[in-house]
């Protein structure tokens, strides 16, 4: 009787709870707020690979963040492990001395404060990362209002700022402050870095702007500019590829209506040589414009937001707007310009509903998933406000039933900034995520292969 | 007439009272067939045996058994034996009665066919992580571990148990229980700030469960040097529980930052109201328990119980159903709570009364 006494005494003290071994495990899906109580915004994402550049080391967050008692928004990276949990977090403040900008002429650099807009960011060889973005400086004392120039941070894999750049437009002056904006850094095989952006050539003109410079010591290869003339022609680079023929695919939005472009703003490429010359490949494409119910055609503005690389060619995504409605849309374009699909990314529990596409990747299964914001999520008697959105599409341009979902807080101005895809399938988001107050934390949101919080 | 009527039951009561001990006087005087006449149930007694108090009917029947036997009428005395048991369950002979009645009393079952037990009682959750899922930067603590006021994870329960005696003191036991049990908890998302962002409320589930048990009773049947039972008796148990969820919802649940967020019904079930209307907690569950406890015994036989009794309850299987974790969207992103694996381990105390009963009959091997 003892015996048995001490065998149940043991295995109750012994605590032998069964944990299922084919539960889905912390690391394979998850839902985390990153970051400090403040405003933050998500803008790009990017896995973080292990010396041996395969193995899976965590997630990079590029985005902002404004501090309650601060007058403006500065650069956030976050470096999480692969559960999602912080490793590293640096909030960066580039802009204060610019050097060599001289505004005013006084033969001094101008010190400038504004609010940094964060664009992407790239890991490098190294194990170390850069960042690019823009720097809206509005001053009433300097007579400047949202006068941009980029801003370039190379850091270390600890997060460590190991570089500073500005680069602005050469042409400004205080009297004609002409703005430079960067959203893209690539780099190239040869070991340079390529920035593309837009730069405004004339007040109200922007033209593509693109920048090679070598990694190391900063030095300029060559600056290029292309674009249409005149007021209201806003040309802006949103992306660039290197091809296998070392080629530079430049993505990006104009109002050129040439070749499969409409009336309005229009998803432009252009592709150049390593000297930053164009080859001769270049499109345009629109989303066809429809009439509305008095048989006036409607003029659809299609904005590049995204574009990843997929094999023959490249998908494109982006937000139409029209008569101050948005959807989201894709383009599939080959590698020869050629777009193959096109079409709306309407949602399937409405279709009425206002959707914008911020994030596309491609799945191991090339499908595509295609993140970005309902901008008024109401299906039934469930309202919830701007809610981040997910929807998947397959390789013919046809939308995967059952995929779409929605992610955000009830109220809040929530939404999917941008999407990649893991070795394994496995889908991760960065999200902003608006809590109210004032408060917005950048989510980190790992999904399965079918967009599921699931193993 | 009233008046009248309670004379006349006074009356009776007493002269059946008086026949009583005429009939002990005449066993002790060897008259056993006065006695037999005395006590017919068929005869003038039969009024009497309604009319005898509960002990005057254990010493009538007592000495009916002792009659018959000294009669040689083995049949009848079992009879009275059988009634006696019926009024006096577990009827302890004394020392001096005679060993015929000895003989005849240990050929029958005297021990009870079963007990049915009911107790009820409070409980206190104790959480054990399995696997930490969620905003793991500040790990949710339990039971008010963290630095907000949280409860401590009080429940209650009750159950009836239906026992049975196999031997030396041994008992196996298995019925139903109602549990509710509660964790309650506190969580952050940033480190340094918990006392600016945080989540705060309780999981509480309501549970039937199925328990088996073996319980060893210390002395069961143990005497004094009077030869009477130990009035009081230790024990201890283990056993074994299906446990299935009932219900299971979110109580005081909300996030404090940003704009407060409290889960409301009916999004603050677990086992109804996810987004895919699918439970979030594993519904069919199973536990290992065991404690110890005090019967005391209670009544006229001193046969019924009451008990006290504390008791661990280890839960073996994840409570949360992984599968589901995430099926609430109100819980995970409006108020930013995700659901570690977990198990609800609890410590109860109850209080309880163990009812016996009998049906007295010759053992087998005597019949």
């Amino acid at each position: 009787m003892k015996k048995l006494f001490y065998i149940a005494a043991f295995a109750l003290l012994s605590s032998c709870q069964i944990e299922d071994d084919n539960a889905p495990k912390p690391e394979e899906s998850f839902i985390k707020y990153l970051g400090v109580i403040a405003d933050q915004e998500a803008k790009d994402i990017e896995p973080v690979y292990a010396a041996d550049g395969v193995t899976l080391d965590g997630f990079v967050i590029f985005g902002t963040q404004k501090q309650a008692d601060s007058l403006d928004s500065d650069f956030y990276i976050v470096r999480t492990d692969e559960l999602g949990n912080i490793v590293d977090e640096v909030t960066i403040d580039p802009n204060n001395a610019v050097e060599g900008l001289d505004l005013d002429g006084n033969d001094q650099d101008d010190i400038l404060t504004g609010n940094e807009i964060a664009g992407q960011i790239e890991m490098l060889p190294g194990g170390g990362f850069v960042a690019i973005g823009s720097t809206s400086v509005t001053d009433q004392s300097k007579d400047l209002t949202d006068f941009r120039f980029i801003s370039l941070v190379i850091l270390d894999a600890e997060l460590n700022v190991l570089r500073e750049f500005n680069a602005f437009n050469e042409n400004a002056t205080g009297t004609v402050p002409l703005n430079l904006e960067g959203n893209d850094i690539t780099m190239l095989s040869d070991g340079s870095l390529l920035i593309v952006g837009a730069i405004e050539t004339l007040a109200g003109d922007t033209d593509y702007y693109y920048r090679k410079l070598d990694a190391g010591s900063g030095a300029v290869a060559f600056t290029k500019t292309l674009g249409l003339s005149g007021a209201d022609n806003d040309d802006v680079l949103v992306r660039a590829f290197e091809t296998d023929e070392q080629t530079i695919a430049l993505f990006g939005y104009s109002e050129r209506i040439g070749n499969e472009g409409q009336i309005g703003t229009n998803v432009g490429y252009v592709e150049v040589n390593q000297n930053g010359n164009p080859t001769g490949g270049s499109g345009n494409y629109g989303i066809p414009d429809t009439l509305d119910g008095s048989n006036v055609l409607r003029v659809f503005n299609d904005v590049l937001t995204d574009v990843v690389q997929k094999p023959g060619g490249y998908m494109a995504v982006g937000t139409a707007t029209v008569d101050a409605s948005n959807f989201a849309f894709f383009i599939d374009i080959d590698f020869d310009g050629i777009s193959r699909r096109k079409g709306r990314l309407l949602s399937e529990f409405d279709p009425t509903l206002t959707t914008k596409a911020f994030g596309v990747s491609a799945t191991r299964t090339n499908d595509f998933v295609v993140v970005g914001q309902y901008t008024n999520f109401r299906v039934g008697l469930e309202q919830r406000g701007e809610e981040a959105m997910f929807q998947r599409i397959n390789q013919v341009g046809e939308k995967v039933e059952g995929f779409e979902s929605n992610y955000g807080l009830g109220d809040g101005n929530d939404n999917a900034a941008d999407v990649i895809t893991l070795a394994d399938g496995k889908i991760v988001v960065a999200t902003t995520i608006d809590f109210g107050g004032g408060i917005r934390m950048i989510g980190l949101i790992k999904l399965n292969d079918t967009g599921e919080l699931d193993r | 007439m009233a008046v009248l009527c309670s004379y006349v039951v006074i009356g009776q009561t007493v002269q059946c009272t008086r026949r009583l001990t005429d009939a002990e006087d005449a066993f002790d005087q060897g008259r056993l067939q006065d006695v037999l006449d005395a006590l017919d149930k068929k005869g003038d007694a039969k009024d009497c045996f309604a009319a005898f108090t509960i002990d005057e009917r254990i010493r009538a029947e007592k000495l009916l058994t002792k009659a018959y036997l000294f009669t040689d009428n083995p049949a009848e005395a079992e009879k009275s034996l059988v009634d006696l048991l019926h009024i006096d369950k577990e009827h302890q002979l004394a020392k001096d009665d005679p060993a015929e009645l000895h003989h005849l009393y240990s050929q029958f079952k005297t021990e009870p066919i079963f007990r049915i037990g009911f107790r009820a009682g409070v409980n206190k959750s104790f959480v054990k992580v399995l696997q930490n899922f969620g905003n793991t930067q500040v790990a949710k603590q339990y039971n008010g571990a963290g630095p907000n006021e949280v409860g401590i994870g009080v429940g209650f329960n009750v159950e009836a148990l239906i026992e049975r005696h196999i031997k030396n003191g041994i008992e196996v036991g298995t019925g139903f229980q109602f549990r509710s049990a509660s964790y309650e908890f506190d969580a952050s998302f940033i480190p340094g700030l918990e006392n600016d962002f945080f989540i705060t409320g309780k999981n509480r589930s309501s549970m039937l469960r199925v328990p088996l048990l073996v319980r060893y009773n210390f002395n069961y049947d143990k005497k004094t040097a009077d030869g009477i039972r130990l009035n009081k008796m230790w024990y201890v148990f283990a056993g074994g529980s299906f446990d299935y969820v009932i219900d299971a919802q979110y109580v005081n649940t909300a996030r404090t930052g940003g704009t407060a967020f409290t889960l409301n019904a009916p999004k603050n079930s677990l086992t109804s109201a996810g987004d895919n209307n699918v439970s979030q907690v594993a519904r069919s569950n199973g536990s290992i328990f065991g404690g110890g406890g005090l019967k005391i015994r209670f009544g006229r036989s001193k046969v019924d119980f009451i008990t006290f009794e504390v008791r661990y309850d280890n839960s073996l299987f994840n409570y949360i159903d992984p599968e589901n974790r995430y099926a609430n969207k109100d819980l995970n992103i409006d108020l930013g709570f995700v659901e570690d694996d977990l198990t609800i381990n609890t410590v109860s105390f109850s209080v309880g009364y163990t009812k016996s009963f009998y049906k007295p009959s010759k053992r087998k091997e005597y019949r």
